[in-house]
């Protein structure tokens, strides 16, 4: 009666650890297998940092422009040329 | 707690804050105006282009003025308070477009850059430091 009733108390353990081992047998070798490629956004991100450069760079223009003017050490910048008069006949 | 340690305490705090208030009334109550800035730009605008025409100071790649050859004070002093006024325009604009205010820098640096005339002292984006030549030479 005693030893009947150890064994039952025992295989149970034994199965769960032989189950789990089994788990663990077939998953390892499998988790290498998963492979994720990452996805790119970089085309979208260089947009968006282009137009946030041309905003950046006209702000910038419209505060310094009356400096720059004045200033004697940077060029002024080149004004569009002025729409050429209508011939009279 | 004591009564007399709580009575000390509030009197501490009270002698604290009352040494505090004229320091904050002082203060700048908000940021200063770009129109300002720009004014204080332009009253310092003669000495600093003489002082760039003469190659003591020259335009860096991040958009500051800096001092290259023997200034003096003056030149150090001129070049603080213009590198400090650029800086706030930088961070307004930084903030308005959520950028990082070195990269509103380094674009303020290209078009300086482009638009300087010969002679003046610029750094290239890779750091060296060349003499703007006239237009139509290779620098």
């Amino acid at each position: 009666m005693k030893s009947g009733l150890s064994c039952e108390i025992e295989r149970p353990i034994f199965k769960d650890m032989t189950c789990r081992l089994f788990f663990c047998a077939v998953a390892l070798p499998l988790a290498g297998c998963v492979n994720v490629k990452p996805i790119e956004v970089k085309p979208i991100h260089v947009t968006v940092d282009v137009n946030v450069n041309v905003k950046v760079d006209k702000s910038l223009e419209n505060y310094f422009d009356d400096i720059d003017e004045k200033s004697t050490t940077i060029a002024p910048a080149a004004k569009p040329a002025p729409a050429p008069a209508p011939a009279t006949p | 707690m004591k009564p007399a340690l709580v009575f000390r305490f509030l009197f501490a705090a009270w002698v604290a804050l009352a040494a505090v208030g004229p320091a904050q009334a002082q203060a700048p109550a908000g940021p200063i105006p770009l129109s300002v800035l720009r004014k204080n730009q332009e009253k310092r605008l003669p000495a600093l282009d003489g002082l760039k025409t003469s190659g003591v100071v020259g335009e860096n790649n991040q958009g500051f003025v800096e001092v290259r050859g023997n200034g003096g004070d003056d030149a150090a002093n001129l070049v603080a308070d213009e590198n400090h006024d650029r800086a706030v325009v930088y961070m307004l604009y930084a903030r308005k477009y959520n950028i990082a205010p070195e990269q509103v820098g380094r674009l303020r640096a290209k078009k300086v850059a482009e638009k300087s005339k010969p002679g003046i002292w610029l750094q290239a984006p890779d750091g060296t430091w060349y003499q703007k030549k006239a237009e139509g030479l290779k620098n």
